[in-house]
C-alpha cells in the first residue's frame, strides 16, 4: 500500500474547440498556442503544480497527438514523479469492449482505478481550455471549511456571457441552491468556471448512480451537479474573483492574447511566485535588427524583428521582414513574415509563410479589431503567396 | 562515440577579474540567454558525446546552480551523463596550480571508462563544433593530440595560451606558450582530442614530478623531447574567444550581426540552456530597441541600441543604452544614459544616472551594485 495523495488533479483536455475552427483542425484546443511561447494546458498545469498538486491526470481523446508530445514525462511542469506526477489518460480498450469519453463525468468513471491507485480524498476536476491563475489550496480549505461534498468555482459575468455557461445561484453560506447549463434566461450571474472539487467517495458514489441512469448524458453540468442537488447535499459555490478567460472562440482567442498588452497585467503574468510553465525549446534571443520597430509588443526569444510590430504578440521562432507591418495581431510560432508583407488585426497560426508584399486583415484603422468584420485568421501552416491579398474577417 | 569530453570550468581568471570574482568562467553569462558552459556542454551533446566530466576548482555556486540536474542537455544518464569533478586535494597539498592539477581529481572518472579518447576543453570558447569528423581525422592518423586551433588572422586578441606552427599539413613543427600567434601560425582554442590511456599516463607522470601546467609540462614538453606527434585542426567557422573584460564585451556585442546569429544559432545544433520560464519579453509604447539582442522577461520603455540584454532586465522610460551588456534581472531606471558598460547581474542603476566607459574599457558595475547619482 503507497502512502496516498490528499488531492490528485482530474484535467480534461479532450475538448475539439470546434469554434476555433481552422486552428484546431488538427490539434486539441488544449494544445494551442498561447500568449507568445504558452499552450492554453499550460496554465491548468502550472496552477496545479503552483498548488501544490503534484499528481494530475490528463483525459486526452480528440486529436491527442500533438499534446501528448507536449505533455511528454511532464518534466516542464515538475511533474515528472516517481509517484504521481503527470499522466496521460487516453480511452482504452478494456475486456468488455471498448469506449470512448462519452462526457464529463464518464471520463472521470473510466479513469476510477487511476485515482483509487493514490487513494485521495478530494479529487479535482478541472479543464485545459482556460487562461487563469488559480491557487486551488484556497479552494480546498474552503471545501473543508464548508464540509463541502462538491465545491464550485464560480465567477461574476455578463448575463451575456452566462447564457453560454452553467449559471448558478447561491444562499448566503455559499451553498448552491440551483444549477442550470447554459440557460436561455440566466436566474443570476455567477457562472462556473469548470472547476470542481469533489470529495472522491462522494464523486465516485454518484459517477456509478450517473453510469447507472441510461438517460444521463454523463455530464457534470447536465447530469451529476444537477442529481447532488436533488438530493440536497452539501454543494458550495467558491468565490474566484481573479481573471478567468474561456478561449473557445476566435475572438476570445484574440481577446486573450491582447489582455496580456496591458499594462495592468490582469492576469499576473509576472508574478515570480506563481509562474505559468511551458516546455521550452532551445532558440536563442530575439534579435532586432535597426529598422526595427516595436511598440507596446509581447516577443519571445527566438524571433527575427527587421520590421514594425504593435500591439501585437509574436511568438517563439518568427520572423518579421524589413518593411514588414503587424498590428493588433496574433502571430503564433515559427511564423514567416516577408518583406513589405502586411498584417492587421488577425490571428495566424503556427509556422505559417506570409508572402512579400502579401496583405491580411483590416486595410485602415475603423474602430477595433473585433468589429464587424472582425479579425481575420489563418490555420496552421498556410501559406500567403507573395502579394495576395486577404480581407478583414475572412477565416482560411 | 568512443569519447568522452572532460570541462575545466577556469581558475580564477585575473583578466575577467571583475565578472569571475563570484562565479567561474564557465558560468559567466552570455549571449541574452546563455553562460559560456552553455556552448561547450550542447556541442558535445550535439556530436554524440554522453559523458561529461566538469572540473570545478573555486566559486562553482553559480555553476552547479546552472547545471541543476543537466536535464535540458539530456544528460542525466545512468550510464555516464554529466559527472561533477569537484576539488580533490590528497593531504593538503593546498590548491590546483594547473589543469594537470585539476586533472589529478579526475583520476578515478578517467580509469573507470571505457572510451578510447577524450575531449579536453576549456569554457572560454563559443563556437558551433561538430566534433565528429575530428575525431574521425584523430584516429585515423599517427598522431597523439589534435589541437583545435584558428589561423592567427581570424587571432583577436592579445596573446594565445598556444601557439602552433606547422609544415602546412596540420603537423605541429613547432610549439610556443603565452606568446601572440606569428603570421603563418595558429593559436590555440582551449580545446584537444587525445586517447584516455595517454592523458591518465601523463598526469600521473606530471604528478610524480611535481608539475602542473598542461600545456608547458605535458604538451610542449613532451613535443620538444619527441614524444608527442601533435596535430592541428583547423576551426573554420565563427568563434568567439573571451579570456579579457574587453574580449568578453567586444563578443557579446559581435552577436548582433544576423550572419554571426545564423552560424551560432543553428536549427541542427541547438544551443541548450537552463529554462527559466520567463515571460515573453514586452516593449511598451515609448520602447526603441534597435540593433539588439533581447531575452525573455524583459521590460523596455527606454531606448536600447546596440545592445544584449539578459533575461528580466528592466529598462525605464527614457534610459537610454548604446553599447550595453546587461546581465540577468538589472533593473536601469528612469533617464539614465549608459554607454559601453557591462551591467552584470541584479544590479540597480538609479533614475539619471551618466555612465560612460570607452570601446576597449568598459565600465563594469558589479553583480548586485546599487548605483545612484
Amino acid at each position: 500500500m503507497n502512502r496516498g495523495k490528499t488531492c490528485i488533479a482530474m484535467l480534461l483536455a479532450g475538448g475539439q474547440g470546434s469554434r476555433l475552427r481552422v486552428l484546431t483542425e488538427n490539434t486539441a484546443k488544449p494544445a494551442m498556442p498561447f500568449g507568445g511561447k504558452y499552450r492554453i494546458i499550460d496554465f491548468s498545469l502550472s496552477n496545479c503544480i503552483n498548488s501544490g498538486i503534484d499528481t494530475v491526470g490528463i483525459l486526452t481523446q480528440y486529436q491527442p497527438l500533438e499534446l501528448n508530445d507536449y505533455i511528454g514525462n511532464g518534466r516542464p511542469w515538475d511533474l515528472d514523479r516517481s509517484f504521481g506526477g503527470a499522466h496521460i489518460l487516453p480511452p482504452y480498450t478494456k475486456s468488455e469492449g471498448n469506449e470512448w469519453y462519452l462526457g464529463t463525468a464518464n471520463a472521470i468513471f473510466q479513469n476510477s482505478s487511476f485515482i483509487e491507485r493514490y487513494r485521495p480524498t478530494y479529487v479535482l476536476v478541472i479543464s485545459g481550455d482556460h487562461i487563469y491563475k488559480m491557487d486551488y489550496r484556497k479552494m480546498l480549505r474552503f471545501h473543508q471549511d464548508h464540509k463541502a461534498e462538491c465545491t464550485i468555482a464560480a465567477l461574476d459575468v455578463s448575463r451575456e456571457d452566462a447564457r453560454r455557461m452553467g449559471v448558478l445561484c447561491a444562499d448566503e453560506n455559499g451553498a448552491v441552491t440551483e444549477f442550470e447549463e447554459k440557460p436561455k434566461n440566466p436566474r443570476s450571474t455567477r457562472a462556473s468556471m469548470g472547476v470542481y472539487m469533489f470529495t472522491w467517495s462522494f464523486l465516485r458514489e454518484y459517477l456509478l448512480a450517473d453510469e447507472a441512469d441510461p438517460t444521463s448524458e454523463r455530464d457534470f453540468g447536465k447530469n451529476v451537479i444537477p442529481a447532488m442537488l436533488r438530493d440536497d447535499r452539501r454543494v458550495f459555490a467558491y468565490p474566484f474573483s481573479g481573471y478567468w478567460k474561456d478561449v473557445g472562440t476566435l475572438e476570445s482567442l484574440w481577446e486573450a492574447n491582447m489582455d496580456l498588452l496591458d499594462p495592468e497585467d490582469p492576469l499576473g503574468m509576472r508574478d515570480p511566485q506563481f509562474k505559468i510553465y511551458s516546455r521550452n525549446y532551445a532558440y536563442p534571443s530575439s534579435l532586432l535588427t535597426s529598422g526595427a520597430v516595436l511598440r507596446n509588443a509581447f516577443v519571445t526569444e527566438g524571433c527575427m524583428v527587421r520590421g514594425r510590430v504593435e500591439n501585437s504578440i509574436l511568438s517563439t521562432g518568427c520572423t518579421v521582414e524589413e518593411g514588414a507591418v503587424v498590428r493588433g495581431s496574433v502571430i503564433m510560432p515559427g511564423t514567416m513574415i516577408r518583406r513589405g508583407a502586411y498584417i492587421s488585426c488577425a490571428v495566424v497560426g503556427e509556422n505559417c509563410e506570409i508572402g512579400a508584399g502579401a496583405h491580411l486583415g483590416q486595410s485602415g484603422k475603423n474602430g477595433g479589431c473585433t468589429d464587424w468584420p472582425g479579425i481575420s485568421v489563418l490555420g496552421h501552416g498556410k501559406t500567403l503567396e507573395a502579394g495576395e491579398h486577404v480581407g478583414a474577417g475572412i477565416i482560411r | 562515440m568512443p569519447m568522452i569530453g572532460v570541462v575545466f570550468c577556469g581558475l580564477y581568471n585575473a583578466a575577467l577579474d571583475e565578472l569571475t570574482r563570484d562565479r567561474t568562467v564557465a558560468s559567466l553569462p552570455f549571449g541574452g540567454r546563455y553562460r559560456l558552459i552553455d556552448f561547450t556542454l550542447s556541442n558535445l551533446v550535439n556530436s554524440g558525446i554522453n559523458t561529461v566530466g566538469i572540473i570545478t576548482t573555486s566559486n562553482y555556486r553559480s555553476l552547479l546552480d546552472h547545471l541543476g540536474s543537466c536535464r535540458e542537455w539530456d544528460l542525466d544518464r545512468k550510464n555516464g551523463g554529466l559527472v561533477l569533478l569537484p576539488p580533490f586535494v590528497a593531504g593538503q597539498r593546498g590548491k590546483y596550480r594547473g589543469k594537470l592539477d585539476e586533472l589529478g581529481a579526475a583520476l578515478t572518472f578517467l580509469e573507470r571508462r571505457t572510451e578510447e579518447y577524450v575531449f579536453l576543453t576549456d569554457t572560454a570558447t563559443v563556437c558551433q563544433m561538430d566534433l565528429r569528423p575530428i575525431l574521425g581525422a584523430h584516429a585515423g592518423t599517427e598522431r597523439d593530440v589534435t589541437v583545435l586551433g584558428v589561423p592567427a588572422e581570424k587571432w583577436q586578441s592579445e596573446r594565445a595560451e598556444l601557439v602552433l606552427e606547422t609544415d602546412g599539413r596540420g603537423t605541429v613543427c613547432g610549439m610556443s606558450i603565452d606568446c601572440l600567434p606569428g603570421p603563418g601560425s595558429f593559436a590555440g582554442i582551449g580545446a584537444c582530442i587525445l586517447s584516455r590511456e595517454l592523458l591518465i599516463q601523463a598526469v600521473r607522470d606530471c604528478q610524480a614530478r611535481g608539475l602542473h601546467h598542461l600545456e608547458r609540462d605535458f604538451l610542449q614538453s613532451g613535443f620538444n623531447r619527441g614524444k608527442l606527434r601533435i596535430a592541428v585542426h583547423e576551426h573554420r567557422d565563427v568563434f568567439f574567444r573571451s579570456t579579457g573584460v574587453a574580449e568578453y564585451f567586444r563578443n557579446n556585442l559581435a552577436l548582433l550581426d544576423e550572419k554571426v546569429m545564423h552560424e551560432l544559432f543553428r536549427p541542427d545544433m541547438p544551443v541548450f540552456t537552463k529554462v527559466r520560464d520567463e515571460v515573453p519579453s514586452f516593449y511598451g509604447d515609448s520602447a526603441r530597441p534597435e540593433n539588439c539582442l533581447i531575452a525573455d522577461g524583459c521590460e523596455v520603455y527606454g531606448r536600447v541600441e546596440r545592445s544584449v540584454l539578459f533575461r528580466a532586465v528592466t529598462v525605464g522610460k527614457g534610459a537610454e543604452l548604446t553599447s550595453c551588456v546587461v546581465m540577468q534581472g538589472s533593473r536601469i531606471g528612469e533617464g539614465a544614459v549608459l554607454e559601453n558598460v557591462i551591467v552584470d547581474k541584479g544590479v540597480t542603476v538609479f533614475p539619471h544616472v551618466h555612465l560612460r566607459g570607452a570601446e576597449e574599457h568598459p565600465v563594469v558595475l558589479r553583480k548586485g551594485a546599487v548605483i545612484s547619482v
